[in-house]
């Protein structure tokens, strides 16, 4: 099942275009990484999926059902946007009986619950404005989560939070995920999202570059053999006669992308060795997420 | 009206020191009241009083109930547009200036209930600081010893205060729309200022019972006998403010882009 489908949305503010003609979809049970620099139009889509935003074209449906002002699924979305911030004055435990109520809850237990998940019981009677960083976020997610939410969306979720944290929600993400909701997740933490996410999207001037899963991220990630040894213009001479076209990075390695080298570096190995030019170093390599991340933008804007 | 909403509302209070600012605030209109009225008791303080004593006489204030009654409607008439209007900026303009707004707007709860709930706990609260201000007076005005009405004065009097309180709600409530278009305190402030200058002004030159804002003021008699000049259209303009105020605030919570 569709939890989340857009078709054509675009919104503009004055000349400003933030969204521009954007059809996407997200299955069940997906982490789902929303990617895109800042200004790119990320939360503007968030906005427009949380009925806060009201897009200039295009339709959003949410759990199946067409989002309108008379849409009435929210007790099944959680949502976290931009900065969680929470009314200063209130304690911990005030701020979420606070959305206890306006959730229109009825288990007492919920908000302890809540508390002890996101680690904040020894906070709860502590002011939200006086809470860390990192506390404030895990209060921020501890309102987005107290319903327990068939559909979580969550716009820079590990913002402040220690590398302890990061794991946390991490770990967190992924065991909501198992249980079957559906997490979109907006980041310019790519390394974060590379290592969750069941498929991604790129926004880049408001427009969606691309949008693929796991498996297609992984295919389309380009793939180098890299190596060095004590003559590497001989080397590259042997590799270019060998059919392999090869470069020079900028830490003096050679790189090579045909795939037959790729595949069997213990061949280019050995017959260097026999050349009198044994590699020093010589490993297979794959470009990260944020490599191709900033490849497909360019490929939209080129510099 | 919803009870959860207004229970969350409630909640939102609690622990800030705005509540008990407005209440010492607006409790400051009875205490200068007994101020008045131990200075006329006591001629000579009234004497060495100098510009204190002027204004007490000014107002032709008298130690009795009604003189009493008098100055609290006409702070309520005039403060109250102030504090009212602090009371409602505070309430709506929390939520940007918090940075909440958008945690009240994806909700089960319907953002006209929550629209509804902060007039309503607007309305308990400049309530609680009119009746609060009935109570300063009883306490001072009994430590002074002044006789105790008869019902049949006291009726009309707590009447019209309670009129003017009512008047002075309505007119506050477009403040509200300033408050979420501004985002902030800042907009809904900045206008409160300038209907409190605008009404001494459009009172001065003698349209006043046109102006929504100068209309309570009028009506607690800040400017001679209370509600000279005052006629149906005056209260019409009233009502027309308070639903025109209501109706834009909704409709801008409901309808409007919030990117903030």
């Amino acid at each position: 099942m569709e939890v989340i489908t857009t078709h054509g949305l675009c919104k503009s503010f004055g000349t400003t275009v933030a969204a521009s003609d954007i059809s996407l979809s997200v299955s069940e049970g997906q982490i789902f990484g929303f990617l895109g620099l800042n200004g790119a139009g990320k939360t503007t889509l968030i906005r427009m999926l949380l009925g806060m935003v009201r897009p200039d074209a295009g339709e959003i449906h949410l759990l199946g059902r067409r989002l309108t002002p008379r849409f009435d699924g929210w007790n099944d979305v959680g949502y976290l946007v931009e900065t969680p911030y929470s009314y200063p004055n209130l304690t911990v435990k005030d701020n979420l009986e606070v959305h206890y109520a306006l959730r229109r809850l009825r288990q007492k237990g919920m908000v302890e619950d809540v508390m002890e998940r996101l680690k904040l019981t020894k906070y709860r009677d502590v002011r939200a404005g006086t809470l860390s960083l990192g506390n404030q976020q895990r209060l921020g997610l501890a309102k987005a989560l107290i319903h327990k939410p068939r559909l979580l969306i969550l716009d820079e979720p590990i913002n402040g939070l220690d590398p302890e944290g990061i794991v946390e929600v991490r770990e967190l993400l992924a065991e909501l995920a198992a249980a079957g909701t559906t997490v979109f997740i907006s980041s310019h933490i790519l390394e974060e999202i590379s290592k969750i996410a069941h498929e991604i999207a790129i926004i880049h001037q408001g427009r969606l570059v691309t949008q693929l899963s796991a498996t297609e991220l992984s295919a389309r990630l380009h793939r180098k053999l890299r190596l060095s040894t004590r003559d590497n213009d001989r080397a590259a001479m042997w590799l270019q006669q060998q059919g392999y076209a090869c470069t020079m990075n900028a830490a003096h390695e050679l790189e090579v992308t045909d795939s037959r080298a790729i595949e069997h570096p213990e061949w280019v190995s050995a017959q260097l060795s026999q050349l009198g030019i044994a590699p020093s170093l010589l490993y297979p390599c794959t470009e990260d997420l944020e490599m191709f991340f900033l490849r497909s933008i360019n490929h939209v804007i080129p510099s | 009206m919803d009870i959860h909403t207004i229970r969350a509302e409630l909640r939102k209070i609690k622990g800030s020191g705005f509540l008990p600012a407005s209440f010492i605030a607006f409790g400051l209109a009875p205490l200068m009241g007994g101020v008045f009225m131990l200075m006329l008791r006591h001629p000579s303080a009234m004497a060495r009083a100098g510009g204190l004593a002027t204004k007490a006489d000014a107002m032709h204030f008298t130690a009795d109930w009604v003189s009493y009654f008098h100055l609290l409607s006409q702070a309520v008439g005039v403060g109250g547009v102030l504090i009212f209007g602090f009371v409602i900026s505070w309430l709506f303009g929390r939520e940007y200036s918090d940075g909440t707004a958008k945690d009240m707007l994806a909700l089960p709860t319907s953002r006209r209930a929550i629209i509804h709930g902060k007039f309503a706990v607007y309305i308990l609260w400049c309530l609680m600081l009119a009746t609060s201000n009935l109570f300063i007076g009883a306490i001072i005005g009994s430590m002074l010893g002044i006789d105790i009405p008869s019902v049949s004065v006291l009726l009309p009097l707590l009447g019209h205060y309670y009129a003017t309180v009512f008047l002075t709600l309505l007119t506050v409530v477009p403040i509200a729309f300033f408050a979420l278009w501004g985002r902030g305190f800042l907009t809904p402030l900045g206008f409160v200022a300038l209907t409190l200058v605008f009404a001494q002004i459009i009172a001065a030159a003698g349209f006043g019972s046109l102006f929504p804002w100068a209309i309570p003021g009028l009506f607690s008699g800040a400017s001679g006998d209370a509600g000279t000049g005052l006629g149906i259209i005056s209260y019409v303009v009233v009502l027309l403010t308070a639903f025109a105020g209501y109706g834009i605030t909704t409709s801008f919570w409901i309808h409007a882009d919030h990117t903030k």
